[in-house]
Protein backbone atom coordinates (compact mmCIF):
# COMPACT_ATOMS: atom_id res chain seq x y z
CA UNK A 1 0.00 0.00 0.00
CA UNK A 2 1.63 3.35 -1.22
CA UNK A 3 0.21 5.63 1.71
CA UNK A 4 1.01 3.36 4.42
CA UNK A 5 3.84 4.75 4.95
CA UNK A 6 2.16 8.77 5.04
CA UNK A 7 -0.30 7.36 7.70
CA UNK A 8 2.72 6.18 9.92
CA UNK A 9 4.23 9.53 9.35
CA UNK A 10 1.17 11.31 10.45
CA UNK A 11 0.43 8.83 13.22
CA UNK A 12 3.61 9.26 14.90
CA UNK A 13 3.14 13.22 14.07
CA UNK A 14 -0.07 13.13 16.01
CA UNK A 15 1.12 11.42 18.84
CA UNK A 16 4.07 13.78 18.81
CA UNK A 17 2.03 16.87 18.49
CA UNK A 18 -0.61 15.77 21.31
CA UNK A 19 1.86 14.15 23.29
CA UNK A 20 0.58 15.36 26.73
CA UNK A 21 -2.68 13.40 25.51
CA UNK A 22 -0.80 10.98 23.95
CA UNK A 23 1.03 10.04 27.12
CA UNK A 24 -1.97 10.23 29.03
CA UNK A 25 -3.71 7.63 27.29
CA UNK A 26 -0.95 5.25 26.96
CA UNK A 27 -0.33 5.40 30.69
CA UNK A 28 -3.62 4.93 31.08
CA UNK A 29 -4.01 1.39 28.97
CA UNK A 30 -1.07 0.57 30.68
CA UNK A 31 -2.44 0.73 34.05
CA UNK A 32 -5.70 -0.60 32.89
CA UNK A 33 -3.52 -3.96 31.26
CA UNK A 34 -1.31 -3.70 34.71
CA UNK A 35 -4.08 -4.27 36.88
CA UNK A 36 -5.77 -6.66 34.69
CA UNK A 37 -3.09 -8.23 34.64
CA UNK A 38 -2.53 -8.51 38.22
CA UNK A 39 -5.95 -10.54 38.40
CA UNK A 40 -5.20 -12.53 35.55
CA UNK A 41 -2.34 -13.37 37.14
CA UNK A 42 -4.73 -14.48 40.51
CA UNK A 43 -7.24 -16.16 38.33
CA UNK A 44 -4.25 -18.13 36.79
CA UNK A 45 -2.92 -19.09 40.11
CA UNK A 46 -6.46 -19.67 41.18
CA UNK A 47 -7.29 -21.83 38.17
CA UNK A 48 -3.94 -23.94 38.29
CA UNK A 49 -4.81 -24.93 41.89
CA UNK A 50 -8.08 -25.22 41.86
CA UNK A 51 -7.60 -27.28 38.55
CA UNK A 52 -4.17 -29.19 39.99
CA UNK A 53 -6.34 -30.45 43.26
CA UNK A 54 -9.44 -31.55 41.34
CA UNK A 55 -7.29 -33.46 38.73
CA UNK A 56 -5.57 -35.33 41.11
CA UNK A 57 -7.77 -36.46 43.92
CA UNK A 58 -6.87 -40.12 45.00
CA UNK A 59 -8.92 -42.63 46.35
CA UNK A 60 -7.17 -45.21 48.69
CA UNK A 61 -9.21 -48.71 48.11
CA UNK A 62 -7.14 -50.92 51.19
CA UNK A 63 -7.37 -54.87 50.62
CA UNK A 64 -7.85 -57.65 52.57
CA UNK A 65 -4.17 -59.28 53.74
CA UNK A 66 -5.54 -62.64 51.93
CA UNK A 67 -5.34 -61.64 49.09
CA UNK A 68 -2.78 -62.51 47.29
CA UNK A 69 -0.78 -60.03 44.71
CA UNK A 70 -1.75 -62.18 41.95
CA UNK A 71 -5.71 -61.11 42.82
CA UNK A 72 -4.64 -58.05 43.84
CA UNK A 73 -3.51 -57.06 40.11
CA UNK A 74 -6.59 -59.44 38.82
CA UNK A 75 -8.84 -56.39 41.13
CA UNK A 76 -6.73 -53.42 39.92
CA UNK A 77 -7.39 -54.60 36.43
CA UNK A 78 -11.67 -54.66 37.25
CA UNK A 79 -10.84 -51.20 38.89
CA UNK A 80 -9.15 -49.76 35.92
CA UNK A 81 -12.25 -50.25 33.69
CA UNK A 82 -14.47 -48.44 36.02
CA UNK A 83 -16.23 -45.17 34.64
CA UNK A 84 -14.69 -42.45 36.21
CA UNK A 85 -11.31 -43.67 36.89
CA UNK A 86 -8.56 -42.14 35.12
CA UNK A 87 -5.40 -44.51 36.76
CA UNK A 88 -4.52 -46.98 39.20
CA UNK A 89 -1.39 -48.12 40.90
CA UNK A 90 -1.27 -51.03 43.84
CA UNK A 91 0.91 -50.41 46.72
CA UNK A 92 2.07 -53.27 48.81
CA UNK A 93 2.34 -54.01 52.25
CA UNK A 94 6.05 -53.06 52.21
CA UNK A 95 5.59 -49.35 50.03
CA UNK A 96 3.02 -48.26 52.57
CA UNK A 97 5.44 -48.74 55.27
CA UNK A 98 8.16 -47.49 53.72
CA UNK A 99 6.07 -44.20 53.20
CA UNK A 100 5.16 -44.03 56.32
CA UNK A 101 8.57 -44.57 57.59
CA UNK A 102 9.22 -41.89 55.70
CA UNK A 103 6.86 -39.49 56.77
CA UNK A 104 7.61 -39.78 60.21
CA UNK A 105 10.52 -38.31 61.80
CA UNK A 106 10.69 -41.02 64.95
CA UNK A 107 12.31 -44.57 64.02
CA UNK A 108 8.89 -46.28 64.27
CA UNK A 109 10.41 -49.69 63.21
CA UNK A 110 10.59 -49.87 67.22
CA UNK A 111 7.27 -49.16 67.90
CA UNK A 112 5.68 -51.94 65.61
CA UNK A 113 6.67 -55.38 65.65
CA UNK A 114 5.07 -56.36 62.40
CA UNK A 115 3.86 -54.03 59.36
CA UNK A 116 0.49 -53.08 60.61
CA UNK A 117 -0.45 -51.38 57.37
CA UNK A 118 -2.42 -52.86 54.24
CA UNK A 119 -2.00 -53.26 50.48
CA UNK A 120 -4.20 -50.75 49.15
CA UNK A 121 -5.05 -49.56 45.42
CA UNK A 122 -4.21 -46.10 45.05
CA UNK A 123 -7.12 -44.67 42.25
CA UNK A 124 -6.80 -41.49 40.66
CA UNK A 125 -10.73 -39.80 40.13
CA UNK A 126 -11.22 -38.79 36.73
CA UNK A 127 -13.75 -35.67 38.13
CA UNK A 128 -14.28 -35.41 42.28
CA UNK A 129 -17.92 -35.07 41.35
CA UNK A 130 -18.19 -38.86 40.37
CA UNK A 131 -15.85 -39.25 43.86
CA UNK A 132 -18.54 -40.99 45.91
CA UNK A 133 -20.58 -43.11 43.36
CA UNK A 134 -17.01 -45.09 42.55
CA UNK A 135 -15.95 -45.46 46.59
CA UNK A 136 -19.45 -47.31 46.57
CA UNK A 137 -18.33 -48.82 43.81
CA UNK A 138 -14.80 -49.88 44.30
CA UNK A 139 -16.21 -50.94 48.13
CA UNK A 140 -18.74 -53.56 47.19
CA UNK A 141 -15.58 -55.09 45.29
CA UNK A 142 -14.62 -58.62 46.79
CA UNK A 143 -11.13 -58.24 48.26
CA UNK A 144 -11.33 -54.55 49.31
CA UNK A 145 -11.66 -53.89 52.95
CA UNK A 146 -12.65 -50.24 53.33
CA UNK A 147 -12.53 -47.23 50.62
CA UNK A 148 -11.70 -43.64 51.78
CA UNK A 149 -11.18 -40.24 50.11
CA UNK A 150 -11.46 -37.94 52.59
CA UNK A 151 -14.82 -37.53 51.53
CA UNK A 152 -15.91 -34.83 54.62
CA UNK A 153 -12.89 -32.73 53.52
CA UNK A 154 -13.95 -33.16 50.23
CA UNK A 155 -17.89 -31.75 50.54
CA UNK A 156 -16.74 -28.58 52.47
CA UNK A 157 -13.77 -27.95 49.91
CA UNK A 158 -15.43 -28.72 46.62
CA UNK A 159 -18.21 -26.18 46.63
CA UNK A 160 -15.79 -23.29 47.38
CA UNK A 161 -13.33 -24.62 44.70
CA UNK A 162 -15.74 -24.65 42.27
CA UNK A 163 -17.16 -21.16 43.88
CA UNK A 164 -13.35 -19.41 43.32
CA UNK A 165 -13.29 -20.50 39.56
CA UNK A 166 -16.68 -18.81 39.12
CA UNK A 167 -15.81 -16.15 40.72
CA UNK A 168 -12.79 -15.58 38.89
CA UNK A 169 -13.87 -15.89 35.64
CA UNK A 170 -16.58 -13.55 35.81
CA UNK A 171 -13.74 -11.05 37.73
CA UNK A 172 -11.98 -11.31 34.35
CA UNK A 173 -14.71 -10.57 32.58
CA UNK A 174 -16.06 -7.59 34.53
CA UNK A 175 -12.45 -6.43 34.35
CA UNK A 176 -11.97 -6.65 30.96
CA UNK A 177 -15.04 -5.02 30.04
CA UNK A 178 -14.02 -2.15 32.92
CA UNK A 179 -10.02 -1.43 30.95
CA UNK A 180 -12.21 -1.55 27.30
CA UNK A 181 -14.44 1.51 28.88
CA UNK A 182 -11.75 3.20 30.17
CA UNK A 183 -9.29 3.15 27.12
CA UNK A 184 -12.20 3.65 24.76
CA UNK A 185 -12.94 6.99 26.27
CA UNK A 186 -8.95 7.70 27.10
CA UNK A 187 -9.05 7.55 23.16
CA UNK A 188 -12.13 9.41 22.46
CA UNK A 189 -10.71 12.11 23.95
CA UNK A 190 -7.43 11.84 22.41
CA UNK A 191 -9.37 12.03 19.11
CA UNK A 192 -11.70 14.88 19.92
CA UNK A 193 -8.66 17.03 19.63
CA UNK A 194 -8.52 16.23 16.25
CA UNK A 195 -11.87 16.94 14.80
CA UNK A 196 -10.76 19.85 12.53
CA UNK A 197 -8.50 17.19 10.64
CA UNK A 198 -11.41 14.69 10.64
CA UNK A 199 -13.42 16.89 9.04
CA UNK A 200 -11.32 18.58 6.63
CA UNK A 201 -10.52 14.99 5.33
CA UNK A 202 -13.98 14.50 5.30
CA UNK A 203 -14.19 17.71 3.33
CA UNK A 204 -11.64 16.99 0.57
CA UNK A 205 -12.87 13.32 0.09
CA UNK A 206 -11.57 10.92 2.09
CA UNK A 207 -13.25 7.60 2.25
CA UNK A 208 -13.94 6.69 5.62
CA UNK A 209 -11.65 3.95 5.86
CA UNK A 210 -8.51 6.30 4.99
CA UNK A 211 -9.49 8.65 7.77
CA UNK A 212 -10.13 5.81 9.94
CA UNK A 213 -6.41 4.59 9.00
CA UNK A 214 -4.40 6.77 11.31
CA UNK A 215 -6.35 6.15 14.35
CA UNK A 216 -6.52 2.38 14.14
CA UNK A 217 -2.42 2.56 14.20
CA UNK A 218 -3.00 5.26 16.47
CA UNK A 219 -4.98 3.01 18.65
CA UNK A 220 -2.79 -0.17 17.86
CA UNK A 221 0.12 1.62 19.14
CA UNK A 222 -1.60 2.35 22.64
CA UNK A 223 -2.76 -1.22 22.68
CA UNK A 224 0.60 -2.62 22.07
CA UNK A 225 3.13 -0.67 24.46
CA UNK A 226 0.70 -0.61 27.10
CA UNK A 227 0.72 -4.54 26.97
CA UNK A 228 4.18 -4.48 26.66
CA UNK A 229 5.10 -2.37 29.72
CA UNK A 230 2.16 -4.05 31.88
CA UNK A 231 4.01 -7.30 30.92
CA UNK A 232 7.63 -6.05 32.18
CA UNK A 233 6.29 -5.08 35.04
CA UNK A 234 3.85 -8.16 35.75
CA UNK A 235 7.26 -10.66 35.17
CA UNK A 236 9.59 -8.47 37.89
CA UNK A 237 6.40 -8.63 39.87
CA UNK A 238 5.97 -12.30 39.80
CA UNK A 239 9.71 -13.03 39.59
CA UNK A 240 9.76 -11.82 43.24
CA UNK A 241 6.96 -13.31 44.31
CA UNK A 242 8.45 -17.00 43.36
CA UNK A 243 11.95 -15.57 44.60
CA UNK A 244 9.88 -14.89 47.74
CA UNK A 245 7.93 -18.25 47.98
CA UNK A 246 10.96 -20.11 47.32
CA UNK A 247 13.07 -18.83 49.98
CA UNK A 248 10.48 -19.34 52.44
CA UNK A 249 8.26 -22.39 51.64
CA UNK A 250 9.02 -25.68 50.96
CA UNK A 251 6.43 -26.83 49.75
CA UNK A 252 3.79 -24.76 47.61
CA UNK A 253 1.42 -26.40 45.49
CA UNK A 254 -0.35 -23.42 44.52
CA UNK A 255 2.67 -21.83 42.35
CA UNK A 256 2.85 -21.51 38.74
CA UNK A 257 5.73 -22.21 36.79
CA UNK A 258 7.40 -18.86 35.89
CA UNK A 259 7.32 -19.32 31.70
CA UNK A 260 3.72 -21.09 31.57
CA UNK A 261 2.65 -17.67 33.71
CA UNK A 262 4.28 -15.21 31.53
CA UNK A 263 4.01 -16.87 28.18
CA UNK A 264 -0.19 -17.03 29.41
CA UNK A 265 -0.49 -13.53 29.95
CA UNK A 266 1.54 -12.09 27.31
CA UNK A 267 -1.02 -13.94 25.07
CA UNK A 268 -4.49 -12.41 27.16
CA UNK A 269 -2.56 -8.98 27.46
CA UNK A 270 -1.56 -8.64 24.16
CA UNK A 271 -4.68 -9.86 22.64
CA UNK A 272 -6.56 -7.77 24.85
CA UNK A 273 -4.33 -4.81 24.39
CA UNK A 274 -4.42 -4.34 20.65
CA UNK A 275 -8.00 -5.47 20.97
CA UNK A 276 -9.27 -2.96 23.23
CA UNK A 277 -6.79 -0.20 21.22
CA UNK A 278 -7.78 -0.94 18.23
CA UNK A 279 -11.67 -1.10 18.84
CA UNK A 280 -11.52 1.68 21.34
CA UNK A 281 -10.68 4.31 18.28
CA UNK A 282 -12.70 2.58 15.58
CA UNK A 283 -15.86 3.50 18.17
CA UNK A 284 -13.90 6.82 18.50
CA UNK A 285 -13.55 7.74 15.16
CA UNK A 286 -16.85 6.53 14.14
CA UNK A 287 -18.31 8.75 16.32
CA UNK A 288 -16.85 11.97 14.73
CA UNK A 289 -17.28 10.85 11.13
CA UNK A 290 -21.01 10.37 11.53
CA UNK A 291 -20.50 13.98 12.31
CA UNK A 292 -20.86 16.01 8.53
CA UNK A 293 -17.79 18.31 8.36
CA UNK A 294 -17.64 21.83 8.73
CA UNK A 295 -21.17 21.88 10.00
CA UNK A 296 -22.44 24.20 12.44
CA UNK A 297 -24.34 23.43 14.88
CA UNK A 298 -28.04 24.09 14.82
CA UNK A 299 -28.39 25.70 17.64
CA UNK A 300 -26.04 28.67 15.96
CA UNK A 301 -28.04 28.36 13.34
CA UNK A 302 -31.32 29.04 14.66
CA UNK A 303 -29.88 31.94 16.92
CA UNK A 304 -28.41 33.47 13.25
CA UNK A 305 -31.82 33.19 11.37
CA UNK A 306 -33.65 34.62 14.75
CA UNK A 307 -31.08 37.44 14.98
CA UNK A 308 -31.77 38.01 11.58
CA UNK A 309 -35.62 38.27 11.94
CA UNK A 310 -35.45 40.39 14.69
CA UNK A 311 -33.48 43.07 12.98
CA UNK A 312 -35.47 43.32 10.45
CA UNK B 1 -22.20 30.07 -20.67
CA UNK B 2 -22.18 25.86 -21.45
CA UNK B 3 -18.92 24.51 -23.06
CA UNK B 4 -18.06 20.96 -24.53
CA UNK B 5 -17.69 18.58 -21.90
CA UNK B 6 -14.46 17.72 -20.83
CA UNK B 7 -13.83 14.27 -22.38
CA UNK B 8 -11.12 13.40 -19.26
CA UNK B 9 -14.06 13.56 -16.76
CA UNK B 10 -16.19 10.17 -18.48
CA UNK B 11 -19.50 10.02 -19.80
CA UNK B 12 -21.42 10.15 -16.89
CA UNK B 13 -21.22 13.39 -16.34
CA UNK B 14 -22.02 16.66 -17.50
CA UNK B 15 -24.05 16.21 -21.05
CA UNK B 16 -23.99 19.25 -22.93
CA UNK B 17 -26.63 21.96 -22.01
CA UNK B 18 -26.71 20.51 -18.57
CA UNK B 19 -26.29 22.30 -15.60
CA UNK B 20 -23.56 20.87 -13.45
CA UNK B 21 -26.07 22.26 -10.65
CA UNK B 22 -29.35 21.77 -10.71
CA UNK B 23 -31.88 22.32 -7.89
CA UNK B 24 -35.59 20.99 -8.01
CA UNK B 25 -37.96 22.57 -5.82
CA UNK B 26 -35.50 21.53 -3.22
CA UNK B 27 -36.45 22.36 0.39
CA UNK B 28 -34.93 21.77 3.87
CA UNK B 29 -35.75 21.62 7.20
CA UNK B 30 -33.33 21.26 10.03
CA UNK B 31 -34.46 18.64 12.97
CA UNK B 32 -34.77 22.28 15.15
CA UNK B 33 -37.51 22.84 12.36
CA UNK B 34 -35.94 25.93 11.17
CA UNK B 35 -36.58 25.89 7.47
CA UNK B 36 -32.90 26.65 5.92
CA UNK B 37 -34.26 26.50 2.10
CA UNK B 38 -38.03 26.58 0.72
CA UNK B 39 -39.10 25.33 -2.58
CA UNK B 40 -35.59 26.53 -4.64
CA UNK B 41 -35.32 26.09 -8.04
CA UNK B 42 -32.02 26.83 -9.52
CA UNK B 43 -29.64 25.90 -12.02
CA UNK B 44 -26.05 26.42 -12.83
CA UNK B 45 -23.97 25.88 -16.12
CA UNK B 46 -20.41 24.67 -16.50
CA UNK B 47 -18.06 27.67 -16.66
CA UNK B 48 -20.18 30.12 -14.29
CA UNK B 49 -19.51 32.83 -11.98
CA UNK B 50 -22.35 32.65 -9.51
CA UNK B 51 -22.63 35.09 -6.63
CA UNK B 52 -25.05 33.92 -3.91
CA UNK B 53 -26.50 36.78 -1.62
CA UNK B 54 -28.66 37.89 1.19
CA UNK B 55 -28.83 38.54 4.93
CA UNK B 56 -26.79 36.37 7.14
CA UNK B 57 -28.69 32.81 7.95
CA UNK B 58 -30.80 33.41 4.68
CA UNK B 59 -30.21 29.72 3.40
CA UNK B 60 -27.26 30.88 1.38
CA UNK B 61 -24.75 28.24 3.00
CA UNK B 62 -27.02 25.68 3.44
CA UNK B 63 -27.60 25.60 -0.31
CA UNK B 64 -23.84 24.84 -0.75
CA UNK B 65 -23.92 22.43 1.90
CA UNK B 66 -26.39 20.89 -0.15
CA UNK B 67 -23.89 20.77 -3.23
CA UNK B 68 -21.33 18.48 -1.12
CA UNK B 69 -24.20 17.00 0.89
CA UNK B 70 -22.75 17.88 4.23
CA UNK B 71 -26.74 18.37 4.24
CA UNK B 72 -29.03 16.03 2.40
CA UNK B 73 -32.33 17.96 1.21
CA UNK B 74 -35.86 17.39 3.01
CA UNK B 75 -37.64 18.06 -0.46
CA UNK B 76 -36.90 18.21 -4.09
CA UNK B 77 -33.93 16.48 -6.12
CA UNK B 78 -30.46 17.83 -6.72
CA UNK B 79 -28.36 16.90 -9.83
CA UNK B 80 -24.76 17.47 -9.58
CA UNK B 81 -22.20 17.07 -12.61
CA UNK B 82 -25.10 15.03 -14.28
CA UNK B 83 -25.69 12.74 -11.43
CA UNK B 84 -29.07 12.90 -8.87
CA UNK B 85 -27.56 13.24 -6.14
CA UNK B 86 -30.59 13.52 -3.38
CA UNK B 87 -29.85 9.90 -2.65
CA UNK B 88 -26.27 9.49 -3.34
CA UNK B 89 -25.01 6.57 -0.73
CA UNK B 90 -22.99 7.60 1.98
CA UNK B 91 -19.86 5.85 0.55
CA UNK B 92 -20.25 7.34 -2.37
CA UNK B 93 -20.16 11.04 -0.88
CA UNK B 94 -16.44 11.20 -0.88
CA UNK B 95 -16.04 10.70 -4.46
CA UNK B 96 -18.59 13.39 -4.79
CA UNK B 97 -16.52 15.51 -2.73
CA UNK B 98 -13.50 15.06 -4.83
CA UNK B 99 -15.16 16.85 -7.54
CA UNK B 100 -16.74 20.20 -5.37
CA UNK B 101 -14.03 22.08 -4.07
CA UNK B 102 -14.44 23.94 -1.14
CA UNK B 103 -13.36 27.30 0.25
CA UNK B 104 -14.72 28.58 3.68
CA UNK B 105 -14.45 31.67 5.92
CA UNK B 106 -11.98 30.62 8.74
CA UNK B 107 -9.95 28.93 6.10
CA UNK B 108 -10.16 25.24 7.82
CA UNK B 109 -5.89 24.88 7.82
CA UNK B 110 -4.19 22.74 9.98
CA UNK B 111 -2.16 24.79 12.06
CA UNK B 112 0.87 22.80 12.42
CA UNK B 113 1.13 21.54 8.30
CA UNK B 114 3.39 24.11 6.55
CA UNK B 115 1.76 25.94 3.41
CA UNK B 116 2.15 22.70 0.96
CA UNK B 117 1.27 20.06 3.53
CA UNK B 118 -1.57 21.44 3.90
CA UNK B 119 -2.10 21.59 0.24
CA UNK B 120 -0.73 18.12 -0.06
CA UNK B 121 -2.70 16.71 2.64
CA UNK B 122 -6.46 16.72 0.64
CA UNK B 123 -4.23 14.57 -2.07
CA UNK B 124 -2.27 12.37 0.61
CA UNK B 125 -5.67 11.39 2.23
CA UNK B 126 -7.27 10.18 -0.96
CA UNK B 127 -4.31 8.10 -1.75
CA UNK B 128 -2.95 10.11 -4.55
CA UNK B 129 0.38 8.95 -5.90
CA UNK B 130 3.58 10.30 -4.41
CA UNK B 131 4.49 11.26 -8.00
CA UNK B 132 1.21 12.99 -8.52
CA UNK B 133 1.56 15.05 -5.20
CA UNK B 134 4.95 16.27 -6.24
CA UNK B 135 3.46 17.36 -9.42
CA UNK B 136 0.54 18.96 -8.55
CA UNK B 137 1.21 20.68 -5.47
CA UNK B 138 3.70 23.61 -7.01
CA UNK B 139 1.12 23.81 -9.65
CA UNK B 140 -1.44 24.69 -7.35
CA UNK B 141 0.90 26.90 -5.33
CA UNK B 142 2.11 29.02 -8.28
CA UNK B 143 -1.38 29.28 -9.28
CA UNK B 144 -2.87 31.07 -6.26
CA UNK B 145 0.81 33.18 -6.02
CA UNK B 146 2.25 31.73 -2.95
CA UNK B 147 5.20 29.50 -4.53
CA UNK B 148 7.56 31.94 -2.31
CA UNK B 149 5.78 30.56 1.24
CA UNK B 150 5.29 26.71 1.02
CA UNK B 151 7.39 26.08 4.03
CA UNK B 152 5.47 28.29 6.32
CA UNK B 153 3.25 27.96 8.39
CA UNK B 154 -0.35 29.32 8.76
CA UNK B 155 0.12 31.27 11.78
CA UNK B 156 3.05 33.40 9.55
CA UNK B 157 0.92 34.81 6.76
CA UNK B 158 -1.59 37.10 6.45
CA UNK B 159 -5.46 36.45 6.05
CA UNK B 160 -5.75 36.50 2.53
CA UNK B 161 -2.69 34.45 2.30
CA UNK B 162 -4.44 31.44 4.37
CA UNK B 163 -7.27 31.75 2.16
CA UNK B 164 -4.69 31.28 -0.88
CA UNK B 165 -3.73 28.24 0.83
CA UNK B 166 -6.97 26.99 0.87
CA UNK B 167 -8.18 28.00 -2.77
CA UNK B 168 -4.85 25.87 -3.62
CA UNK B 169 -6.07 22.99 -1.68
CA UNK B 170 -9.61 23.54 -3.01
CA UNK B 171 -8.55 23.25 -7.04
CA UNK B 172 -5.54 20.74 -6.74
CA UNK B 173 -8.00 17.97 -7.63
CA UNK B 174 -9.09 19.81 -10.40
CA UNK B 175 -12.90 19.91 -9.57
CA UNK B 176 -14.97 21.14 -12.30
CA UNK B 177 -17.01 23.28 -9.37
CA UNK B 178 -15.76 25.34 -6.56
CA UNK B 179 -18.33 26.49 -3.83
CA UNK B 180 -16.69 29.53 -1.60
CA UNK B 181 -18.54 30.03 1.57
CA UNK B 182 -18.01 33.26 2.66
CA UNK B 183 -14.37 33.68 1.88
CA UNK B 184 -13.63 37.35 2.26
CA UNK B 185 -15.76 37.39 5.37
CA UNK B 186 -12.59 37.70 7.02
CA UNK B 187 -11.01 40.17 5.39
CA UNK B 188 -10.28 43.46 4.78
CA UNK B 189 -11.75 44.90 1.40
CA UNK B 190 -8.89 45.11 -0.88
CA UNK B 191 -7.61 41.58 0.19
CA UNK B 192 -11.56 40.44 -0.98
CA UNK B 193 -10.97 42.22 -4.20
CA UNK B 194 -7.50 40.04 -4.64
CA UNK B 195 -9.35 36.51 -3.49
CA UNK B 196 -12.40 37.11 -5.77
CA UNK B 197 -10.15 38.38 -8.54
CA UNK B 198 -7.62 34.78 -7.77
CA UNK B 199 -11.30 33.25 -8.17
CA UNK B 200 -12.42 34.42 -11.19
CA UNK B 201 -9.14 33.96 -12.68
CA UNK B 202 -9.69 30.05 -11.46
CA UNK B 203 -13.39 30.67 -13.16
CA UNK B 204 -11.81 31.49 -16.20
CA UNK B 205 -9.71 27.84 -17.07
CA UNK B 206 -13.65 26.34 -16.70
CA UNK B 207 -13.94 26.03 -13.35
CA UNK B 208 -17.19 26.57 -12.25
CA UNK B 209 -17.57 28.92 -8.99
CA UNK B 210 -20.15 29.47 -6.85
CA UNK B 211 -19.85 32.20 -4.22
CA UNK B 212 -22.31 32.87 -1.24
CA UNK B 213 -20.94 36.13 0.57
CA UNK B 214 -23.26 39.67 2.08
CA UNK B 215 -20.26 41.71 1.20
CA UNK B 216 -22.36 44.20 -1.55
CA UNK B 217 -19.25 45.96 -2.95
CA UNK B 218 -17.30 42.84 -4.04
CA UNK B 219 -20.60 41.53 -5.84
CA UNK B 220 -21.16 45.08 -7.42
CA UNK B 221 -17.31 45.22 -8.23
CA UNK B 222 -17.39 41.89 -10.06
CA UNK B 223 -20.79 42.07 -11.85
CA UNK B 224 -21.52 38.43 -12.48
CA UNK B 225 -24.76 36.89 -11.65
CA UNK B 226 -26.42 37.06 -8.84
CA UNK B 227 -28.74 34.93 -7.01
CA UNK B 228 -30.44 36.84 -4.04
CA UNK B 229 -31.73 34.67 -1.48
CA UNK B 230 -33.87 35.47 1.86
CA UNK B 231 -35.43 33.00 4.13
CA UNK B 232 -34.59 29.91 2.34
CA UNK B 233 -35.79 31.21 -0.75
CA UNK B 234 -34.29 32.67 -4.30
CA UNK B 235 -35.84 36.32 -4.77
CA UNK B 236 -34.16 37.20 -7.76
CA UNK B 237 -31.60 36.16 -9.97
CA UNK B 238 -30.00 37.98 -12.59
CA UNK B 239 -27.09 38.17 -14.83
CA UNK B 240 -24.46 40.59 -14.26
CA UNK B 241 -26.81 41.80 -11.28
CA UNK B 242 -25.71 44.22 -8.48
CA UNK B 243 -26.64 44.41 -4.59
CA UNK B 244 -27.62 46.77 -2.96
CA UNK B 245 -28.13 46.59 1.06
CA UNK B 246 -31.25 48.67 0.08
CA UNK B 247 -32.75 46.23 -1.71
CA UNK B 248 -33.66 43.71 1.27
CA UNK B 249 -35.16 47.40 2.86
CA UNK B 250 -37.24 48.04 0.04
CA UNK B 251 -38.23 44.91 -0.40
CA UNK B 252 -39.28 44.38 3.20
CA UNK B 253 -41.46 47.68 3.24
CA UNK B 254 -43.65 46.08 0.55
Amino acid sequence: MRSFGFFLEETFEGIRRHSTSSLVTFLQVFISLFFLGVCLLFIIIINNFVGTFLNNLQMGAFLSDELTQQQAVELMDVVKKLPGVRDVTYVSKEEAFAIMKQRTTIDITDLVQENPLPASLKITVASPRAAQELAGQVALLEGVEDVSYGEAQLQTILPIFYGLQITSFYLAVVLTVASLLTIINTIRLAILARAKEISIMQLVGATPGFIRLPFLIEGFIYGFSGAALALAFLAIGYSLLLNYVEAHYIFNPWIVDYDLMMGNLAIMLFVLGILIGVIGSLIAVDKNLKKEPYHPTLASEGATAFATEGLT
Amino acid sequence: MPKAPNPSRGTKLTMPHEPVVHFQRVSLVYTNLVRALEDVEFEVHEGEFCFLVGPTGCGKSSLLRCIYLSERPSKGRIRVLGRDITHLPPTKVPHLRRKVGVVFQDFQLLEHKTVAENVAFSLQVIGAPVEDIRRKVPLALRMVGLEEKINMRPGELSGGEQQRVAIARAIINAPPIILCDEPTGNLDPDTSREIVRLLTLINQRGTTVLMATHDAQIVNTFRRRVVYIESGRILWDRDQGEYKIDDEKLRLLS
